[in-house]
């Protein structure tokens, strides 16, 4: 039997883990003979309609059981998922089409978007665990399972032109991740992990990996994510582990003590990623849990968990964003790919096994981000004598709105074709309240400012970008700022036109 | 505010407070967000924005939400949100 994703996560068990629940969802309980039945299942269910053997297949559905199970059974048939957030914007969801070229897509709901692919309704009836509309007949043969080196996911991340690129991810690599998380994070056949970070991102994917590999159990949340719903799940259902980006915890922080005392009597770890937390924030994080450990990590689409961060082990380290995992290389380069001293700033450049080794359908892109045989992350950091990495901010103009990162591109390209525009500019500004690290902004100069018809221009965003790329403020500027060089400035612009002088704009 | 002031507080008054935290917050302007818009379903909040209308609600408002109070039936839109604002004040006064 080959290596891949579903041989080694699943198939892998013994007569006595079978019996084990893999999967909790608010009454019910799959056990990890239920799963790989349902995999099996859905495998012949999806597989029937053509050979998906190098198929891209997009999986727009919110989390669920029905995600963790179609994801196997697409990869163990050959096929790569490719996932989309069902709330993703239109000109998003446009290009990953048309990059990918996918031969249906697989939902649990109706679409939010149009589209001429094929779209297949993907349901399963919890209190049977059969797939609906499915007479129930398995399938996926073990000698025909994929090889470690097949490409199983496509994870599309930002663009700095506004089009977004397809990070394509073996079984190999995806494997290798689970391996690296479930040994750091300590995961067993008890742990119980608690999934509120979206299964399309690889933070969320790679938890069900981790756990599944050790023998863990998956429980997804009992209503809708709240402070109040976490800490409920975290005792009732015994958590030990959950992964979030920063708001959460920021929130988290928040919440009166008292509220969670005694609450979280197992949890044992939280792993934390995407946007930068403080040292502080990371110290009260772990009074407030003091059973639990606290690892942050760092890491890309395109190469997820690369650094982890102990924080127990390493109390000192907090302001930074830990040590190379297994396998992992880093540099902090200059701009001809020097390394640079020890406590100096310069770009963080990676090498590493997890790294994806291209993005679909896009190899100049690719190339352009290869420099001197190590993946230039756009990330600057600092390294320090003990080989600990800190993060101190961007090259370019990238976007962080509570842990989706976006180049401002992706949203200027809403705007390119509206009428009654003579210029505009979308940027990050920090955010007020301190939960989402930064919001978009857009800075618009009308045609005719006495004219222009901001609500259409408003409803048209709506209908087309994601929350988090949801401009905030719409300011009305007199002009766009250049640079001495003539290039137009987010930076002039944040600083003339940003939070502290707004109103003086016509901000709303 | 003075929890006495907010345990007063008219249903009219609830629903302003959190139309004004929406249009705030989500780019909204009045005349687009109407009482009965549906905050799920539509591309107006995503989950990080129902974790922060629950703290502001429980801020603004002095109650507190359970666990199975976070669900789709109060959170289907500002109508729903301010019945369930002032049912929990009611049941504090």
């Amino acid at each position: 039997m080959s290596e891949n994703l579903f041989s080694d996560l699943l198939l892998s068990k013994n007569e006595k883990d079978l019996g084990q629940p893999a999967v909790l969802l608010e009454n019910y309980t799959f056990t990890y003979a239920d799963i790989i039945h349902l995999i099996r299942t859905a495998a012949v269910y999806i597989g029937s309609k053509e050979n998906l053997t190098g198929k891209r297949i997009i999986l727009c559905m919110p989390n669920g059981p029905e995600y963790i199970i179609a994801f196997f059974a697409i990869t163990a048939l050959g096929g790569i998922v490719v996932p989309i957030e069902p709330r993703t914007g239109q000109q998003r969801i446009r290009i990953i089409i048309e990059q990918t070229k996918p031969i249906f897509i697989l939902c649990t709901d109706s679409l939010k978007f149009s589209s001429d692919i094929p779209v297949i309704k993907f349901v399963i009836d919890y209190s049977l665990k059969k797939i609906r509309n499915h007479d129930g007949s398995t399938n996926i043969q073990s000698e025909n399972l994929p090889g470690l080196e097949t490409p199983a996911l496509i994870l599309f991340s930002s663009g700095s032109t506004g089009s977004p690129k397809g990070a394509i991810l073996t079984h190999r690599q995806l494997l290798k991740i689970a391996n690296t998380l479930s040994e750091i994070i300590g995961m067993d056949c008890f742990h119980r992990e608690y999934l509120i970070a979206p299964l399309t991102h690889s933070g969320g994917l790679q938890r069900v990996t981790s756990t599944l590999l050790r023998g863990g159990c998956l429980v997804f949340p009992s209503s809708l994510i709240s402070i109040p719903t976490l800490i409920n799940d975290i005792e009732k259902f015994s958590i030990n582990g959950f992964f979030s980006s920063p708001p959460m915890i920021k929130m988290l922080l928040k919440t009166p003590p008292d509220r969670i005392k005694n609450k979280a009597l197992n949890l044992k770890s939280i792993e934390i990623a995407s946007a930068p937390l403080t040292s502080s924030e990371i110290s009260k994080l772990l009074e407030l849990f003091p059973k639990a450990n606290v690892f942050f990590q760092y890491g890309l689409t395109e190469c997820s968990r690369a650094l982890i961060l102990d924080s127990r082990k390493h109390p000192d380290k907090l302001h930074t964003v830990g040590k190379p995992t297994d396998g992992v290389q880093v540099k902090i380069a200059d701009a001809t790919g020097n390394r640079m001293p020890i406590g100096d700033q310069g770009e963080i450049q990676l090498k590493a096994e997890q790294l994806t080794g291209g993005f679909w359908n896009n190899s100049d892109e690719y190339r352009s981000k290869i420099k001197h045989g190590w993946f230039s992350t756009g990330d600057i950091g600092t390294e320090d004598d003990e080989g600990f990495i800190s993060y101190c901010g961007r090259v370019d103009d990238l976007i962080n709105c509570g842990g989706n990162s976006y180049f401002p591109a992706e949203v200027e390209i809403e705007v390119k074709d509206l009428p009654g525009i003579k210029d505009y500019m979308v940027a990050g500004v920090p955010d007020p309240q301190d939960i989402l690290t930064q919001i978009p902004w857009i800075f618009i100069v009308p045609t005719n400012p006495d004219t222009w018809d901001m609500l259409s221009f408003r409803s048209h965003l709506h209908k087309s970008l994601p929350s988090h790329m949801m401009p905030r403020k719409i300011v009305i500027v007199p002009k766009i700022p250049l640079t001495d060089s003539g290039k137009p400035s987010r930076k002039l612009a944040i600083k003339l036109y940003g939070p502290k002088t707004s109103e003086q704009h016509g901000t709303n | 505010m003075d929890p006495k002031q907010v345990s007063s507080m008219e249903p009219t008054e609830i629903k302003q407070k959190i139309h004004r935290y929406l249009e705030d917050n989500y780019s909204y302007q009045a005349n687009e967000l109407t009482d009965t818009t549906d905050l799920l379903d539509g591309y107006v909040i995503d989950s990080l924005g129902i974790i922060q209308i629950v703290m502001f609600l429980e801020t603004s408002f002095g109650c507190e939400f359970n666990a199975n109070d976070v669900n789709a039936d109060n959170f289907k839109n500002i109508n729903t949100l301010s019945e369930f604002v002032a049912g929990q004040l009611k049941k504090d006064r």
